[in-house]
């Protein structure tokens, strides 16, 4: 079962908060989601279409909003944690 | 001659959010406020959105009637922020002569590297911008660029052509025969009230502009008449300030639109306390103290009583005398909520008697007249030293875990507040 919320009146976007695992690469000096796997299924990234951080004190976070299979994702990074959430979806 | 490039982004926060999720492309949008839906206006409207007349500042049932389709997406300002510290890396690899104009704004001096402003050079510097922001940040992300011989005329020439329009007002001869074709509140720095000014003086255009004397527009402008003699003829001498050079801040303020109408002490107290909270923050994270104490606040709205002489503005701003006080510098939260609660007391009547209840929609406080912190003598009495010793320690915490995790009691059951930044960036240095 998913848990989330929408938000603003865009009704096919989910906000959710759910831990997963990600398989990530690096390329340069900056780290990039390769695939993640949420409800029983992998989701390949096909393309990353924004990074932004934000900050929580001082607690960085990368934000990667995603396509895949022409859905939305965006996935956060908490990099004093070393850990990754699924934040929002938009699904067909 | 100088070469001068304005950069505008268009429909800047939506078309962010469209760069993010490519379901939003192609779709009306409107960005609202960050971290609510309600009592929010749009804060940008999509190039789709804008079709339909949607407008930055509408409300939201304004947007919906004019197009019911329009999809609400809630700002994320470290978003747009982060994009434009992107985009202006980018611009400051052409030239360090960068002025950040706002969040989605700025203006780039390359006199000398580039030719004139219509020479290829330029153009294809601008060209060569706009490819690199697409490439680097997003393809989805657009801008306006315009070039001319001063500020003044190189942002009219980038809002002539959008979305994505390049136009080049190469000298005064060319500017004189954009400026007869436009309107006079086309240019910035002539607004609604100038422009109605004008009018009223019987001038109607740019052409009727610059055969009024000198001295005519002296009488009735003052010191702007000569800004007003010279924006007529394309005459702008106004340098560009790079960001590295920029005055520190005047003030540093806070408000905030609370989600229902309140007449209620405790809880007025209650946000206002928060907000002072959040503008001592700032104070100390810059090491400025401040004396001059400004408090707002608008009234919830109401059909004007017939008869009730009210002190408020248009829009129900109170705008009354006796909203400033003067205190000691300092960078104590609860000393200038004191000084704002003062105010407020005394400001609040007048909404009392325009028949509602006294019930207000938003209030605002501000600190002015600030000076740098100096090292103060240790205080004789030991209290001092202990709450100084206490704010230094809440904000050690608060840096590390976040804005409010150690707070004061009384604001523990308090509505959320983020501090939000400002469009024109004003209080942010870029580190690029």
């Amino acid at each position: 079962m998913i848990f989330g919320f929408y938000l603003g009146n865009n009704k096919s976007m989910l906000e959710i908060s759910e831990p997963v695992n990600v398989w990530v690469f690096f390329k340069g000096n900056s780290i990039q989601p390769w695939c993640f796997f949420w409800n029983k299924r992998q989701i390949k990234v096909e393309k990353i279409n924004l990074v932004h951080t934000s900050k929580e004190g001082s607690n960085l976070f990368y934000h990667f909003s995603v396509s895949s299979g022409g859905n939305f994702y965006r996935l956060q990074f908490d990099a004093g944690k070393m850990k990754w959430t699924l934040e929002a979806v938009e699904e067909e | 001659m100088r070469t001068i490039l304005h950069i505008d982004f268009n429909s800047y926060f939506a078309t962010v959010e469209q760069q993010a999720n490519p379901r939003l492309r192609g779709k009306p949008i409107g960005v609202t406020g960050g971290d609510r839906m309600v009592r929010t206006v749009i804060e940008a409207a999509s190039v789709e959105a804008k079709r339909f007349g949607v407008k930055t500042g509408m409300q939201i049932w304004q947007a919906k009637q004019l197009c019911p389709q329009i999809i609400l997406v809630q700002g994320d300002c470290d978003k747009y922020l982060e994009t434009t510290k992107r985009f202006l890396a980018i611009l400051n690899s052409y030239s360090p002569y960068l002025e950040v104009f706002s969040i989605d704004e700025c203006f780039l001096e390359v006199t000398g590297d580039s030719g004139p402003p219509q020479g290829r050079g330029t153009v294809k510097m601008a060209q060569d911008i706009k490819s690199r922001i697409r490439n680097e940040i997003g393809e989805w992300i657009t801008c306006s660029i315009g070039i001319s011989y001063n500020k003044l005329m190189a942002k009219l020439a980038g809002s002539l052509y959008k979305p994505d329009g390049l136009v080049v007002i190469a000298d005064e001869q060319a500017a004189m025969w954009i400026l007869d074709r436009i309107e006079l509140d086309e240019i910035c720095g002539i607004g609604g009230r100038i422009k109605k000014r004008l009018n009223n003086m019987g001038i109607f255009n740019f052409a009727q502009l610059r055969k009024v004397p000198l001295e005519a527009l002296l009488a009735s402008f003052k010191s702007y008449g000569q800004i007003l003699y010279h924006m007529a003829r394309g005459i702008d001498e106004s340098p560009i300030v790079p960001f590295y050079e920029k005055e520190e801040v005047k003030s540093i303020g806070h408000r905030h639109t609370i989600d229902h109408d309140t007449n209620n002490p405790e809880e007025i107290k209650q946000i206002l306390l928060k907000l002072t909270e959040l503008v001592t923050r700032r104070l100390r994270a810059k090491k400025l103290v401040g004396k001059t104490i400004h408090c707002w606040y608008r009234a919830a709205f109401q059909m004007h009583t017939p008869g009730v002489e009210l002190n408020l503005h248009t829009g129900c701003v109170f705008t009354g005398d006796d909203m400033q006080a003067t205190i000691n510098p300092t960078q104590d939260g609860l000393e200038i909520f004191k000084a704002g609660w003062k105010i407020f007391n005394q400001i609040w009547p007048a909404c009392r008697q325009a028949g509602i209840g006294g019930k207000i929609r938003m209030i605002g406080v501000s600190v002015s007249n600030l000076r740098p912190q100096t090292p103060q003598n240790l205080s004789l009495l030991p209290e001092m030293n202990r709450q100084e010793t206490i704010i230094k320690t809440v904000d050690k915490i608060n840096d590390k875990y976040g804005e409010f995790t150690l707070q004061r009691g009384i604001l523990l059951d308090s509505s959320k507040m983020r501090r939000m930044p400002n469009p024109f960036l004003s209080d942010r240095r870029f580190k690029l």
